[in-house]
């Protein structure tokens, strides 16, 4: 420890005094260099090992200094320097303590708050949407804490880099400013009443601290002016403002896409695809967003404040992308328990419980199991198929599994049952509102057990069941599928496989369908499944596992028949009746209009070559138009004209050069479509789509034409991959619309059906028909009831296309059978049966394929029979 | 030669080299305050005092030419650095270059007279 005396200090302070004085004006910071002499004293004074520091010492310390300034001219340095000089009492103290809280530890601690509870995202607006944006809000804290502390130790050794990214500093604050200015006025009332709601006053305190700390920095390094204010504070503002811009120009577009009128929607939908967010996109059709960005400035301003609502957002994502909301996985969720919350890719709160839509995936609920057990019968041309589904719902809550469900074509489902308490309980048919009614009332309103099975569009049936108990909890359902086979020739048919177009589920990476077909002849499928040949005791036998993710295109099984078989018969319900079935070579005439309507949507681009190689292959002679269906519906080649070599060739190359873009509303292209064909005398439609996620305009008009039509004319679709398809689901129950199987690619699909119009391929068709008892012995081999379902099915949907709806729920209900009129529904007790007015059908009537066990033993009895009567035979004729 | 002339003559030379020199003593590190005064004021010829080399520190610093900072020591008072700034190291080339050129000259003057 060094002692002073007091004249020793005395001497040492008046020469400060007196160099200050002469220091002032000559350029130098007067009070810089009296703190280097003072430092440079004690530096002598202990490199002199002096204990005490006398005024003789301090006098020849100073001796050597010489006065302060006295080789410097003073003219020559009020010619350099331009820097007043400062008073000295006005010189800026050291950065202290408020300015590192407010400048340093406030700003990252709202960062660190916010990162971590999501307190802003949960109830206001996400101001941290990317890592760049916390990049950006964290360099208010460091470059302020490195300012504070250069100003504290005058060091002005980056006082550039320093001085602009303060401004860039300042420039963020600035925009976070703007940001939580509605909300301030609040937040000011909430941190002084309540001590909440810090977080939106921190940019502006932020702000304050941020220019106090750079002119205090400015002071202690004796600058007036440090450069980098204005153009750092632009380019802070500036990059943040074009980051938020997509969010902004997405708000905007998202505003006008939901406008009334078709051109605003159309400007709309364009800004999207071109600027769009897409994860804000996916925000709002997720139903994640409007909750918490009720002050949402960027928002507000770019959208005039309109709201929109998700099922809006799904449309025109789909508009935008071509994709279906729920086929991309959800955006992280912002909620005060966590910014990084993401709720397992999956929904906590079921909005669709109980309605016809099976929107997204739901928390907690996966399929279990699944196994198809299917017995083919080739002499009636069918296969009836089993589908079991096991659902399990790990979540804390009930839930409602929902699934749509492509059928075989011409297929109908004509068993439901549902496992209660390890019981099967048969389903109830009835009118489609009268079991929805009684699944609503059961499922929604007391919680029971319930299942539902309704269509939606030919071919395909809404699944839907309630509650899938809690934490754990399994629900098993079966489906019965009666389905006519594909003839390709008499020797052979294809059975497709039923398959999941859409669902609310999920369903493991590695899950496996259980798939089993028997069948009395031969059956080839793919060479992964396991067939095993005919014996003594057991049919033929195909058994595969498919992967879901394989699922998705049509899997089928060839079922051989023998020739010979062309006609049989069945009774009907309707005593004196029989119901035959007839193979017979329709001949397929051509239409004389053709008008093909390609869907317009980006994932039709790859098809377009297909689909124009196809279009070679139509009779000569037919009148053709192709219409595109994109943001306006256009006909490529202006009216139907004459197949010809030259009208091919334009309109391939029209085709071609057609843009595919984002989803598209094919609705007024069909209704275009519709009312070329319907003009001539046999016309037709060939709609090419991919799955209509959104239905994007009303489809009444459409329909009204197809309804109201008493021309041939028909609606042949094909979609090119698997999905749900709400135009489609729209048009259920039309007679004129037709499905063409989908076997392959789309170009040797469509050859198909242009090959039958060319009379290249036979058509056979199914032919059932009632005919009198009588004629039994004419009406070929008797088989099993399933002719009279499917017999039921076709002359349900003539019954409604005829108005004769009634007729037609008589019908199909007394055949147990799902159709546009009818549905299935299974329920608990008898009593809630009674209340709703149906009878659930007779375990015994029900259709049914045989166990392996009671296979093996009729195969026994079959054979054991059959030795008997031959050795009874041989004994007789001995 | 009149001592007074000659006196009056290298001060007027040494004020004017004052400057340079400090930038070239901070032309190849950063150095601790005290230990470049002391360097300084021993270089023979020069003639300067630390009352002369801390106001000349400042005004270089004021004018961006050089930087400072400071940096705690457990062993006595907060230690002053000073370094080149990049102004301060442009400002040093030119000087010097300044420098040669005139010694150039003023050699060649000598040498023509001669």
């Amino acid at each position: 420890m060094i002692e002073w005396t007091e004249t020793a200090r005395r001497t040492l302070d008046e020469y400060c005094a007196r160099s200050k004085a002469v220091l002032a004006g000559t350029g130098a910071d007067a009070e810089e260099v009296v703190e280097d002499l003072r430092r440079h004293v004690d530096e002598e004074v202990s490199a002199a090992g002096l204990k005490i520091v006398t005024e003789s010492d301090i006098r020849r310390i100073l001796a050597r200094f010489g006065e302060p300034g006295s080789a410097i001219e003073k003219k020559a340095v009020e010619k350099q320097s331009a820097v007043p000089p400062r008073e000295p009492g006005k010189e800026k103290k050291r950065p202290g303590f408020i300015l590192f809280a407010l400048g340093v530890v406030l700003p990252l601690v709202t960062l660190i708050f916010e990162l971590i509870t999501g307190a802003s995202a949960g109830v206001l607006f996400d101001p941290l949407p990317s890592w760049i944006h916390i990049a950006a809000v964290a360099l208010v804290p460091v470059v302020n804490f490195q300012i504070w502390r250069a100003g504290r130790a005058r060091d002005s050794r980056h006082e550039r880099w320093l001085s602009w990214l303060n401004g860039i500093a300042l420039g963020i604050c600035v925009y976070y400013m703007i940001l939580y200015l509605p909300i301030m006025p609040f937040a000011t009332i909430g941190v002084i009443y309540f001590g909440l709601g810090l977080i939106p006053l921190t940019p502006l305190v932020a702000l304050v601290a941020t220019s106090w700390l750079r002119l205090t920095y400015a002071a202690r390094i004796a600058k007036e002016k440090l450069p980098g204010a204005a153009w750092g504070a632009i380019a802070g503002f500036g990059f943040l403002f074009l980051l938020q811009l997509p969010v902004a120009l997405t708000y905007y577009g998202l505003a006008r896409a939901s406008a009334t009128d078709k051109v605003t929607r159309l400007h709309g939908v364009r800004v999207l695809r071109m600027f769009g967010d897409d994860q804000l996109m996916l925000r709002v059709c997720y139903g994640l967003l409007w909750r918490d960005v009720n002050f949402d400035v960027v928002r507000l301003v770019a959208s005039g404040n309109q709201q929109i609502s998700a099922d809006q957002a799904r449309a025109v994502y789909y508009q935008v992308t071509g994709r279906p909301f729920n086929s991309v996985q959800p955006p992280p969720l912002y909620t005060r328990r966590g910014r990084w919350n993401v709720v397992d890719q999956e929904f906590e709160w079921d909005g669709a419980l109980g309605g016809e839509v099976v929107a997204g995936r739901v928390k907690g609920l996966s399929l279990l199991s699944s196994r198809m057990d299917a017995v083919a019968e080739p002499d009636a041309s069918l296969v009836y198929c089993e589908w079991t589904l096991e659902f399990k719902n790990v979540a804390s809550q009930q839930r409602e599994a929902r699934a749509q469900i492509a059928l075989p074509p011409g297929a109908v489902v004509s068993r439901l049952t549902l496992w209660i308490n390890g019981e099967e309980r048969e389903a109830a048919f009835g009118g489609r509102s009268q079991v929805r009614q009684a699944y609503q009332q059961v499922a929604v309103v007391q919680r029971r057990d319930p299942v539902l099975v309704t269509t939606c569009g030919p071919d395909r049936v809404l699944v839907q069941c309630f509650p899938v108990p809690p934490d754990g909890g399994v629900m098993k359902v079966r489906i019965g599928i009666t389905a006519p086979l594909i003839l390709d020739s008499l020797e052979q048919g294809q059975f497709v496989w039923p398959r999941f177009l859409e669902r609310n589920f999920g369903i493991a990476a590695d899950f496996k369908h259980a798939l089993w077909i028997e069948s009395p002849v031969r059956l080839s499928g793919d060479p992964t499944a396991v067939v095993t040949p005919k014996s003594a005791t057991r049919p033929f036998s195909l058994r595969e596992s498919l992967p879901e993710s394989d699922a998705g295109e049509s899997k089928r099984v060839v079922v051989h028949r023998s020739a010979d078989v062309k006609s049989v018969w069945s009774p009907a319900e309707e005593g004196g009746q029989l119901i035959r079935q007839t193979i017979r070579l329709v001949p397929a005439a051509a239409p004389a209009r053709l008008i093909v309507v390609v869907d317009g949507s980006i994932g039709m681009q790859k098809h377009a070559r297909e689909i124009t190689d196809a279009l070679l292959e139509l009779p000569a002679g037919m009148e053709l138009a192709v219409i595109v269906a994109g943001d306006e519906a256009r006909v490529l080649n202006g009216k139907p004209e004459k197949v010809a070599p030259a009208v091919l060739t334009g309109l391939a190359r029209s085709l071609r050069l057609a843009e595919f873009v984002g989803g598209q509303d094919n609705v007024p292209a069909l209704e275009l479509a519709w009312d070329l064909a319907a003009s001539a005398e046999h016309g037709a439609v060939v709609w090419i789509h991919q799955p209509q996620s959104a239905l994007l305009a009303p489809e009444s008009t459409l329909r009204q034409y197809m309804e109201r039509d008493s021309t041939a004319t028909r609606l042949y679709e094909i979609q090119t991959r698997n999905g749900p398809d709400r135009v489609i689901e729209k048009l259920d129950g039309l007679a004129a619309v037709e499905r063409v199987p989908r076997f392959g690619s789309v170009r040797s699909d469509l050859s198909g059906l242009f090959a039958e119009w060319n009379g290249k391929r036979p058509r056979l068709a199914l032919v059932r028909e009632p005919i009198a008892a009588s004629l039994e012995a004419s009406a070929g081999s008797r088989c099993s009831k399933h002719i009279v379902r499917l017999w039921a099915r076709d002359e349900a949907l003539h019954l409604a296309a005829r108005r004769e709806r009634e007729a037609g729920i008589k019908l199909a209900t007394e055949n147990q059978l799902v159709t546009p009129l009818t549905g299935a529904v299974v329920l608990e007790t008898q009593q809630q049966f009674t209340q709703n007015r149906l009878a659930p059908a007779d375990p015994k009537s029900v259709p049914a394929v045989p166990e392996p066990q009671t296979a093996v033993l009729v195969g026994v009895g079959i054979v054991a029979w059959i030795i008997f009567r031959s050795r009874r035979r041989e004994s007789l004729n001995r | 030669m009149d001592d007074d002339f000659f006196d009056n003559w290298t001060v007027q030379v040494r004020k004017g080299l004052l400057e340079l020199c400090i930038l070239n003593a901070l032309a190849e590190e950063e150095r601790y305050g005290y230990d470049l005064v002391k360097t300084l004021v021993e270089v023979h010829g020069l003639g300067v005092t630390e009352g002369t080399i801390y106001p000349l520190l400042s005004r270089l610093r004021v004018a961006g030419l050089v930087g400072s900072r400071l940096e705690e020591s457990s062993s006595g008072p907060a230690r002053k650095y000073y370094s080149l700034t990049r102004e301060g190291r442009k400002a040093m080339d030119t000087m010097n270059d300044y420098m040669a050129d005139l010694n150039r000259s003023v050699t060649r003057l000598r040498k023509k007279g001669a």
